[in-house]
């Protein structure tokens, strides 16, 4: 990694429309390879603008190719989903811990993702099918609020049509026109019939999204420790020295964005934390 | 179909699973086996309720107006309850979203069973009540709407 404070302009290569508000941008980092591990995050930064965290949306073995994936919700994040193909945008980073993708070799690994979540658990997903014979069964359960909020639509679909991997989808309302499953992520993760003693359950999604499916893990017998969630917060400096992110004893950019639930789940039933 | 094959999809059906011998003897009694088309409509909303299915593959959906569907049951799982608790009304329509293989329980008739066999209507009771209320946590969640975009 370059020095951790400086940027290091990338120009876009391709956008994508996504759904009406996010947008999916691969930058040109063929002369700085970014090397990133799954759930990790870099920030960008729109010239003039500011700077936001946004975790890396694309294959960990592509490090000339830098993918995010990012939602008009804020200051800094509506005028970046407005570039186009040329633009530049500065890059610090890789930041932040994985999802325990190595420690899960082995295992039936399930990844929950919801919404946007499913963003970050992207290269994760990706990792499991390029290293497919290191774990047991690897399912993706997917929830959007609606069939037009889905992520990578076409991919899912690919994903589904493979015979070594278990792709489900739920929405939370559709019109007549779907035809998959209408409810919360977290019926997919009942319906999925895990083996408690040989899973790990990696999700990001809303927190009250990661709560429930946290929940219906630990219900089914998962250990807090096999449960990784991964936390947003307010990231500024990404290396644990601003405090802006601090989470509890934690700061999200440098102790996580991924934690055990072991170690965070209690903060959940603390409000305001 | 004979009650053998009934009573041997009632014994792998989740919702009876633990349930003893002589209550799965006794639902069988009162049980069939159904193929439900894609489409059909199972029932609406203020009809007599007089029915469970316990859905073994496909996907029912629950509509509480029109046809804008709230949530699906699906293999595994346990439609329908009124009549259980005494509500011979349904309160949703329910359509087959897929073809759909289940066991269709008769009310009218486990009701009276019930009523002469207060421990099996318990225990029919125990498990719906564990349907009803992961169905009443799903929708406080569902009503939650997370994913909706917070301050954009």
């Amino acid at each position: 990694m370059n020095d951790p404070w400086v940027p290091v302009p990338m120009t876009i290569r391709s956008r994508r429309q996504e759904t009406s508000d996010t947008v999916t941008f691969e930058l040109d980092a063929s002369a700085a390879p970014v090397r990133f591990r799954p759930g990790q995050f870099t920030m960008l930064w729109r010239y003039g603008l500011g700077e936001v965290a946004i975790s890396v949306s694309g294959d960990p073995r592509e490090p000339e190719r830098l993918v995010h994936t990012i939602r008009a919700v804020g200051a800094v994040t509506r005028p970046i989903t407005q570039l186009r193909p040329g633009d530049v945008l500065g890059v610090r980073g890789p930041f932040g811990r994985p999802w325990p993708v190595d420690e899960a070799e082995g295992s039936d690994v399930v990844l929950v993702a919801g919404g946007l979540g499913m963003a970050p658990l992207r290269p994760a997903w990706l990792h499991l099918l390029a290293n497919r014979e290191r774990y047991g069964r690897v399912l993706l359960l997917v929830g959007a609020r609606t069939p037009a909020d889905l992520l990578f639509p076409d991919q899912l679909g690919a994903w589904r049509a493979r015979f070594d991997t278990e792709v489900q989808v739920t929405v939370d309302r559709a019109d007549a026109g779907w035809r998959g499953p209408i409810g919360v992520v977290t019926r997919l993760l009942e319906r999925a019939g895990l083996d408690p003693a040989r899973t790990r359950v990696m999700t990001c999604g809303p927190e009250v999204m990661m709560k429930f499916v946290a929940r219906e893990a630990l219900r089914q017998g998962i250990p807090a420790d096999r449960i990784a969630v991964s936390m947003e917060r307010n990231m500024q400096c990404a290396i644990g020295v601003c405090g802006h992110c601090q989470w509890g004893a934690d700061f999200v950019c440098r102790d996580g964005p991924v934690f055990g639930w072991d170690r965070v789940g209690a903060r959940f039933a603390v409000a305001g934390v | 179909m004979s009650t053998e094959e009934v009573r041997a999809a009632l014994a792998a059906h989740p919702f009876c699973q633990g349930l003893p011998e002589a209550a799965l003897d006794t639902l069988a009694g009162h049980a069939r086996l159904q193929v439900l088309a894609e489409g059909l409509t199972l029932f609406e909303a203020g009809e007599r309720s007089h029915a469970s299915w316990l859905i073994r593959e496909g996907r029912v959906g629950i509509a509480l107006h029109e046809l804008e569907v709230v949530e699906t049951v699906e293999a595994g799982e346990l439609l329908g309850w009124s009549w259980l608790i005494g509500q011979w009304q349904w309160h949703a329509d329910a359509r087959a979203l897929t073809e759909v293989h289940a066991i269709r329980l008769d009310g009218d008739a486990l009701a009276e069973r019930c009523r002469a066999e207060p421990s099996l209507g318990f225990e029919l009771a125990r498990r719906a009540l564990r349907a009803a209320t992961g169905r009443l946590e799903r929708s406080r969640l569902q009503a939650h709407d997370v994913f909706r975009v917070r301050g954009a």
